[in-house]
């Protein structure tokens, strides 16, 4: 078909200016159908990562602990952190105790800490001194608690016949991870006064730091190695394995609601079929005139096939600017923050991989194909006469 | 040697059956007048001869070639550049204006626009239709459609111009001088004539008359 017959047909079926202004509003609607679902699917990845990076800024990028409990990390262990690209690595002592604070109790998690190393591997700035203690700003703001403050600390017996470790510490800062959970639960105290009340000078935590810049999944790759090159009796884990269950709901919510979500399209691609039923009622006469002076049918079928795809493809492309611009009030507007009370995270961005496209494009594409082909099945088959008959009666 | 040749053709609509075992000659050049009455199947024989139709039975050949045995694209090559048709509504697409029309053939066919264009003027000025080459077909007289209409027949120098009640329209002075014309054109351009008519004093005009009656050639 040459460029001139493309040209004129393209005159011949857009000749109104309605139709070119229900074409523009058909485009719009299925590429807001579109957007919807990547959208929401950036949301859950983009929450995905915001809570895994929020993670390591407490944590760093991965767990070690071994089977025994309390341990040192020995030279082998340490040749193959190295080997895995372990930049950086810290020894906590932790152990469950209560806080109690003015005869209010609560249980939480105390972290022995080294400053300087637990700095090296996370993005906390936590160094407390002998007899003092970081405290999560969530239980801070709830007890009220101030530098100076004093804050006693229960520890578990060693056996049952000993009485609670008592461990009085001053308040000397606060911290926020950005989690709620760990901010209203952890407790940090100088992890050589814990272990020698504890009279335990090995740890039972290992915080492992990968190259700054590391991403999600080279962080997982990299844990992956580290199973491999450690001895069975380690344990080690990416920094968001205590959050799986709310992670794994998140990726399964992900694949619901674009299975969901499919509806908004089906929906949009009625607006198409209304669209291309219009357009067929207002040029039948058109089509088997051109066909009757001798356009192939199979060529005016083919400039349909350009018409629905040129009509996909914009709708994609709009799709794409609608998702940038969400995208772009997720960064910059205040009301689409996140609640700060919940997760200090990072800004959510919008996190769409190329699977992702493809699962909101290709069954777009295919839908639309599907409506183009019932739309013009009776052009393919009715032959010209009667066509010519019925439309010029 | 025939230049169409039709040969025990059949053609029904459900279970009306509007041609029974057809036979036709045509010599090239000829100019044949096609009668019958309505729904005798004139209509469906020009339309068969065109390409537009399929027989269900029997050969339709014209210069050599079985149409039958045509796929669409080579059936829609020869509607293109072997007929020129003459609709007895006049079945100018109202978003092109007249020479949009005109050309549309020549756009399909791919050929050089300027030359089919100058080839348009020629026509649309011994048809006393050039100043209407711009205008929209609703700006049209019956009898301009009419004249723009047979111009689009004739853009690409068909070898067949078949026309089917072209003077339908038309009253008895215009008639005449519309198939004066088709005449004049078919045998200028060298092209064999088949007009559908059941209008006697236009039959009358042609060398060659065929009548038609269910289906068949009565003479």
């Amino acid at each position: 078909m040459t460029k001139g017959v493309q040209g004129a047909l393209a005159r011949v079926f857009f000749d109104r200016a309605d139709t070119w202004r229900m074409l523009a509003f058909t485009v719009l609607g299925f590429a807001f159908s579109q957007a919807v679902i990547l959208s929401t699917i950036g949301l859950m990845d983009g929450f995905e990562e915001a809570l895994k990076g929020g993670l390591r800024r407490s944590s760093g990028d991965a767990l070690l602990t071994h089977r025994h409990g309390f341990f040192s990390v020995d030279p082998a262990a340490t040749a193959a952190l190295s080997a895995a690209g372990v930049r950086a690595h810290t020894e906590i002592l932790q152990s469950e105790a209560f806080a109690v604070h003015h005869g209010r109790t609560r249980g939480v998690l105390l972290r022995g800490v080294e400053g300087t190393s637990f700095r090296a591997v996370t993005a906390l700035a936590v160094n407390p001194s002998a007899d003092g203690a970081v405290v999560g700003e969530g239980l801070a703001e709830t007890w009220g608690l101030r530098d100076g403050d004093t804050l006693t600390l229960l520890l578990a017996a060693k056996s049952g016949d000993d009485l609670p470790l008592f461990l009085p510490v001053k308040v000397q800062g606060r911290v926020r991870h950005g989690l709620h959970e760990k901010d209203s639960r952890l407790i940090y105290v100088d992890r050589a006064y814990l272990a020698t009340q504890l009279a335990q000078p090995r740890a039972n935590l290992a915080l492992l730091a990968f190259p700054a810049g590391a991403s999600v999944s080279d962080v997982e790759r990299r844990v992956g190695t580290l199973r491999e090159e450690l001895p069975s009796t380690w344990n080690v884990r990416a920094a968001w394995h205590e959050f799986g269950g709310i992670l794994e709901a998140a990726r399964v919510e992900k694949t619901t609601i674009t299975v969901i979500l499919q509806l908004i399209v089906l929906v949009a691609v009625f607006n198409v079929a209304a669209f291309l039923i219009t357009l067929r009622v207002r040029k039948t006469q058109e089509f088997f005139l051109v066909c009757a002076v001798g356009l192939p049918r199979n060529k005016f079928l083919a400039f349909g096939r350009t018409l629905l795809f040129a009509v996909w493809a914009l709708s994609c492309a709009c799709a794409l600017v609608m998702v940038w611009g969400f995208d772009f009030l997720l960064a910059h507007a205040s009301w689409l923050q996140v609640p700060g009370d919940i997760y200090l995270l990072n800004r959510l961005r919008l996190v769409l991989e190329p699977t992702d496209y493809a699962a909101v494009f290709l069954p777009a594409m295919a839908w639309i194909a599907l409506v183009g082909w019932f739309t013009v099945r009776r052009l393919r088959t009715q032959s010209l006469l009667t066509g010519l008959r019925q439309e010029f009666a | 040697m025939s230049l169409i040749q039709l040969r025990g053709v059949h053609k029904a609509y459900g279970k009306n059956r509007v041609l029974r075992g057809l036979d036709l000659d045509v010599t090239a050049g000829e100019l044949i007048a096609l009668r019958g009455a309505s729904g005798s199947g004139k209509s469906t024989l020009l339309y068969l001869i065109g390409g537009l139709e399929r027989p269900d039975a029997g050969d339709v050949t014209v210069g050599g070639e079985n149409l039958g045995r045509m796929d669409d694209e080579e059936l829609a090559l020869y509607r293109n550049l072997g007929v020129g048709f003459v609709f007895q509504f006049h079945f100018l697409l109202p978003s092109l204006t007249a020479l949009g029309n005109i050309l549309l053939p020549a756009r399909i066919a791919g050929t050089d626009l300027k030359e089919a264009e100058a080839r348009a003027r020629s026509l649309a000025r011994r048809l006393g239709v050039e100043a209407q080459l711009a205008q929209w077909p609703h700006e049209l007289s019956g009898g301009e459609q009419q004249r723009v209409n047979l111009i689009r027949a004739l853009v690409l120098k068909p070898r067949l111009l078949l026309c089917d009640e072209p003077t339908g329209n038309l009253d008895s002075k215009n008639s005449a001088l519309v198939v004066q014309l088709l005449k004049e054109l078919a045998q200028e351009n060298g092209a064999t004539l088949l007009v559908v008519t059941h209008d006697e004093k236009v039959a009358e005009a042609f060398p060659r008359k065929i009548l038609i009656e269910d289906g068949q050639i009565i003479r």
